[in-house]
């Protein structure tokens, strides 16, 4: 009896582990960033009061992930400065400009991974180290990863998620003006939705 | 307003700029009946304001620096040695213009930034406009009324600091506020003086900074600013020096002259700052927006 009860169990475990698991959709391959399922978005303080909210609308991307060797995973992201959206056109028209972004000689904000390693055993969090270059200045920061999921999409591609929660400081990419008004440290939120190519 | 801002756009000019000023006036007591101030201090004056705002506001740029429009902080204080040095030298003016060209030329092309369509049309049109805008201002300083030329001259800076507000440029926009602080500072100096504070030395800072000024707001434009209304700051100089020689030649009473002078400067802020509020409007989306949006 406990020899076919260790049987039926194994075999649950086998049947889960090939067909239930997130591994078993999430295979090894190259994704692209679904934009329309994807945000950056950012907060700042203003005047040392409150949290104000905004977001970039226009950005690609490219992940390399397996699962099953996360260490190798790359992830770049390239997101189009002018496409700042605060929801105020003429606040957006001056983050455009020299006083912030400069977006006309510095057109893109990107992201290129180069080192990932996972925060713990056991959980799908990865620091991921990388240079972030932002107004022309390029700096390494260390991100935490989450892998949030893996599944397929509408039309039958397979999807990978991932969020991360991060802050730098402006001033240290040049960006300093109006320190008054609006906080140095910039928090930074990325969720991204991929699909397998 | 916040303390940082009153005083380094506004306190700071301000007391600098008398404070060159009168020095100048001491250090030049028992020399003659001059009405003019010495060569120098226009450009000290105006120079060290320009510096004390761009480096109490705003980020000291690395060397060399990474935006174009930073070189302003070097340029500009440049223009102003430069003006030093051509009042004691007096050149003749063939000589002066070959080395004031070959010098703007060189200026233009590194605040013309290397994104900007047409680099080299751009460069040649930015070094003439402010060679002539220069030769200009010489043509306008002479002393007839002491307190009109930097009057007119804190206006045309108002005019242009609206216009870079609106462009959404309020650093830049802040550095014309800067002179324009100082030169009424100016201005009330040589009210009180009765003595030109602003010869022909001054010129060539007073142009650069102009032209350099209108130029990176034009070419840093998101909010759809006409052309024609920085075309038209940038032409207040020549306007300036032809109703000087035109209504002197004609006349005129000096104080005739230097009303009719600022009437002409009002009418053209006038113009211009109103084309720049009524045609400015939201940027449109660019066109490649499409191509940094993936979707399956």
């Amino acid at each position: 009896m406990r020899t076919a009860n260790s049987v039926l169990l194994a075999g649950i475990a086998a049947t889960t582990l090939l067909v239930g698991s997130p591994a078993a959709h999430a295979e090894a391959g190259e994704y692209s960033i679904d934009a329309s399922h994807s945000a950056v978005l950012f907060k700042i303080r203003h005047l040392e009061t409150s949290w104000f909210y905004g977001r970039f609308n226009h950005f690609s991307g490219k992940i390399s992930f397996d699962e099953q060797k996360p260490e190798e995973m790359t992830i770049g992201v390239t997101v189009k400065a002018a496409s700042i959206d605060t929801g105020n056109t003429k606040r957006d028209l001056h983050l455009k400009s020299p006083d912030f972004f400069n977006a006309k000689q510095f057109p893109k904000i990107t992201f290129k991974s180069q080192k990932v390693k996972r925060a713990s055993e056991g959980n799908k969090t990865y620091e991921v180290s990388g240079e972030l270059t932002l107004h022309g200045v390029t700096k390494n920061i260390t991100v935490q990863l989450t892998h949030v999921g893996s599944g397929k999409g509408m039309s039958g591609g397979k999807l990978v998620g991932f969020h991360t929660n991060f802050t730098i400081k402006r001033s240290d990419f040049g960006m300093g003006y109006m320190q008054k008004g609006l906080g140095d440290d910039v928090e930074i939120t990325v969720s991204l939705e991929a699909v397998q190519k | 307003m916040a303390i940082p801002v009153l005083l380094f756009n506004a306190v700071a000019p301000f007391l600098g700029v008398i404070a060159v000023l009168s020095f100048a006036r001491w250090s030049a007591r028992g020399r003659g009946t001059s009405p003019d101030l010495p060569a120098w201090s226009g450009p000290v004056a105006l120079t060290l304001a320009f510096v004390a705002t761009f480096g109490g506001l705003l980020e000291w740029p690395a060397i060399p620096p990474v935006e174009s429009w930073q070189w302003l902080v070097f340029l500009v204080p440049a223009a102003g040695a430069w003006g030093i040095v051509d009042a004691v030298l007096r050149s003749a003016f063939w000589s002066r213009a070959l080395i004031e060209i070959g010098l703007l030329a060189l200026a233009a092309w590194l605040l013309v930034p290397e994104w900007f369509e047409s680099r080299f049309i751009a460069v040649a049109v930015l070094a003439s406009a402010t060679f002539v805008m220069t030769v200009a201002h010489r043509a306008a300083c002479p002393s007839s009324a002491p307190a009109a030329v930097p009057l007119a001259c804190a206006l045309t800076f108002i005019g242009t600091a609206v216009l870079l507000e609106r462009s959404a440029n309020a650093k830049l926009a802040q550095l014309a506020g800067s002179l324009t602080v100082a030169l009424l500072a100016a201005t009330a100096f040589a009210a009180w003086t009765r003595r030109s504070v602003l010869t022909a030395s001054s010129a060539p800072l007073l142009a650069f900074a102009l032209a350099g000024l209108l130029f990176n707001g034009h070419a840093n434009d998101y909010a759809n600013v006409p052309l024609w209304s920085f075309v038209l700051i940038a032409s207040v100089p020549l306007v300036l020096a032809a109703l000087r020689v035109v209504l002197t030649r004609a006349g005129l009473r000096p104080f005739s002259t230097a009303s009719s002078m600022l009437l002409a400067v009002v009418l053209i802020l006038s113009t211009a700052v109103c084309g720049a509020v009524l045609s400015s409007a939201d940027a449109p989306l660019e066109a490649d927006d499409a191509a940094y949006t993936t979707t399956e």
